[in-house]
């Protein structure tokens, strides 16, 4: 038996990608039910010829259902020690770099420069769990943070269920946990040592947190690690499956892009602007009332243009280094590497032009 | 959807559920169900009255081969009666499957969801395949699915009135969120409108009035039996879709390079 | 005795059992279900529930309903 369950097996619908004709192309775009054999034909070759057709779609949808709106956050990262050996990722264990984490001074100091941006929707960042940084350290802030914050989601390390209930009741709303690639070879390789490595737990985080009582999950394959079609289909078969079965869960989709390192990480199945484009309209058009989340590892110019047709809300102002809002540190290498390096100001203006207004808070936690 | 209908442990090879109240008379109502091809048909329970044996239906219907009968709860108005008229139910006809139908309101004869909710409960942890009628809504239908029914009955208009699929929206939340099957209950009037329930996902139809107060009963009882067929056979087809006006606005994609 | 059937007053004078009064009543006993003060009686406990005066029994078959 795979490790992978059936209903995330891409295989039986990756023919129906070759398959698709024009017709199943326009029939997707028009349909009033869209199921997988629809983001399958969207997938398609055809379907990158008709991506001005799925945009007018995208823009369509995501208006009708979020409105003239862009959602924003921002992350924090509170340390970036890491026992993880993510081939991928800068935080890995092996990756030479100087390693910090916040104080409770710092992580105040950060949260109010968050705060004087009008920030009201923070993502708590850690690397994979490690002595330096553990579940406490991680609890602890998401207390602090709850305070200032509204909404307070954690992008950290898979959690036990209980884990997951007890982040819950320090006033974590939810969690984002990429899957990063749904092929459990390719997944073995990528991550070669430390709890991450196991694909079956990594893969039933999302229903542990829900059952936890956690609002939002966020998920998301890396992409550029896998193949591009396999791994859209399969991120589809998991929201489809988190949607079915949790149905008090929201989820979002999230789409974080590997660029090219110079002397680094390549991807092995580079994904250009384009086919991200095809790929975010595609989960749009058939998901039409779950968030879909850009950030600022894309360019302004890519931003800009997908706000609102398909993308409706997006991180803003990042820092990816610890304790990067407040003295800026530059020395460091980041998680990854910013595009997108406007400030708030700068990029809510941008929006205003396009009539898409900002939204910084839609949800207030008065009852928790 | 496979093209078995399966509702709890029990399978059915008919996506058309007949209920048998409203008829003239019993030869009516048996040549109905025949001329239907249902295998589920539903029953309510009444005191018994010797005057009028005649509204004895379980020998009639007990002589139909392939015919289980699925008794309702008509006539309870909370939860604990529901519970009750269900078990005594299932004494009489040996058959676990039951629907729950709980309409407190005599006038508009809406289903009360809360005591819909409790009494599914109850009697899903209790062994029942509960079938429940309830409105049209999303919430309650994943609500009665985590309780253990075997499938949502959603009305698509008041019971009788004949005013159709007027839930379509709702209708179409519930097929896209559920693990259960979806069948259509209520409101129905013409063989065309269980075709379109049938074509946008829903698992099966139950139908009554419809067909018991038609002009020739067993006629529209085939013709809904080829409807709802039809509609299946659509589904599985896969529909064509309807083609949007273009919008014309300018391009949204320019901003896009061919290459990085 | 008097009894209550199917909310009605009556008078009964045959066997003091449930069976018996179904009977009486000209009912199919295998076509009926039974409920003695609230109590469920399944057909083959009949026979074994006494009847005294002032009980209230439901005697129920299946009718038309949708």
């Amino acid at each position: 038996m795979s490790i992978r369950p059936d209903w995330l097996d891409p295989e039986p619908h990756v023919a129906r990608v070759e398959a698709a004709r024009r017709r199943d192309v326009h029939a997707a775009l028009a349909a009033e039910q869209p199921g997988i054999a629809e983001f399958a034909a969207l997938l398609s070759s055809t379907a990158a010829g008709e991506l001005e057709a799925m945009a007018q779609r995208a823009r369509q949808l995501t208006r009708g259902h979020f409105g003239n709106t862009i959602q924003l956050y921002a992350p924090l990262y509170l340390s970036n020690y890491c026992t993880g050996g993510c081939s991928y990722c800068g935080f890995s264990s092996d990756r030479k770099q100087p390693r910090h984490k916040l104080t409770e001074e710092q992580c105040q100091a950060e949260m109010s420069a968050l705060r004087q941006m009008h920030i009201e929707e923070i993502l708590l960042l850690t690397g994979e769990r490690a002595p330096e940084a553990d579940f406490e350290f991680l609890c602890n802030f998401v207390r602090a943070a709850a305070v200032h914050f509204p909404k307070v989601t954690v992008e950290a390390f898979g959690m036990t269920e209980e884990e997951y209930r007890t982040l819950n009741e320090a006033g974590c709303t939810g969690i984002t946990l990429y899957q990063e690639t749904y092929d459990p070879t390719l997944y073995e390789a990528c991550h070669r040592w430390g709890e991450k490595r196991d694909f079956a737990t990594r893969i039933a985080a999302p229903d542990r947190a829900f059952r936890a009582g956690l609002r939002t999950v966020g998920i998301g394959a890396l992409l550029g690690l896998g193949d591009p079609i396999a791994e859209s289909i399969s991120l589809y078969q998991h929201a489809a499956h988190l949607m079915k079965t949790h149905w008090q869960g929201g989820i979002s989709v999230s789409f974080p892009r590997l660029r090219p390192e110079a002397g680094g990480f390549q991807p092995p199945h580079p994904v250009d602007e384009k086919r991200l484009a095809q790929l975010i309209f595609a989960f749009r058009i058939c998901l039409p009332d779950v968030p879909l989340v850009l950030s600022t590892r894309e360019s302004a110019a890519f931003r800009d243009g997908m706000a609102g047709i398909g993308i409706n809300k997006m991180s803003v102002a990042s820092r990816t280094t610890v304790g990067g809002y407040e003295n800026g540190r530059a020395e460091d290498n980041g998680q990854f590497e910013i595009d997108d390096g406007r400030d708030v100001e700068t990029f809510c203006t941008m929006l205003r032009e396009q009539q898409l207004e900002p939204v910084f808070k839609n949800w207030d936690a008065v009852f928790r | 959807m496979s093209d078995t209908l399966t509702l709890g442990d029990l399978a059915f090879s008919s996506r058309l559920l007949l209920g048998t109240g409203k008829f003239s008379d019993v030869e009516t109502m048996i040549a109905a169900v025949k001329a239907s091809g249902a295998e589920i048909v539903t029953v309510a329970l009444r005191r018994f009255n010797a005057n009028e044996a005649e509204d004895d239906l379980f020998g009639p219907l007990s002589q139909l081969d392939g015919v289980t009968l699925m008794p309702n709860t008509s006539g309870a108005r909370n939860a604990q009666e529901a519970v009750r008229a269900a078990m005594l139910a299932r004494e009489l006809s040996g058959s676990k499957l039951v629907k729950v139908e709980i309409h407190p309101n005599p006038h508009h004869l809406m289903p009360d969801p809360i005591e819909t909710y409790e009494a599914a409960k109850t009697l899903a942890a209790d062994g029942f395949v509960v079938m429940p009628y309830m409105p049209a809504d999303p919430v309650l239908a994943k609500r009665l699915e985590d309780v253990g029914c075997a499938s949502v009955m959603p009305l698509g208009s008041a019971i009788g009135s004949g005013h159709g699929l007027s839930t379509r929206e709702l209708v179409g939340l519930i097929i896209r969120d559920s693990g259960i099957p979806v069948i259509i209950d209520a409101g129905l009037r013409a063989p065309s409108e269980a075709t379109a329930a049938m074509e946008m996902g829903c698992d099966a139809v139950l139908v009554n009035s419809a067909i018991a107060n038609a002009g020739d009963p067993a006629a529209m009882g085939r013709a809904f039996a080829d409807a709802v067929a039809t509609g299946y056979a659509a589904r599985q087809a896969g529909l064509m879709a309807r083609l949007d006006h273009a919008e014309a606005t300018s391009p949204l994609t320019a901003f896009l390079s061919d290459a990085e | 005795m008097k009894l209550v059937v199917n909310g009605e007053d009556r008078d009964y004078d045959g066997e003091a059992n449930l069976a018996a009064l179904v009977t009486s009543m000209a009912a199919d006993p295998e076509r009926v279900a039974t409920m003695l003060n609230d109590e469920i009686l399944k057909k083959n406990e009949r026979d074994a529930a006494p009847l005294s005066e002032g009980d209230r029994v439901e005697v129920l078959s299946f009718a038309g309903g949708g």
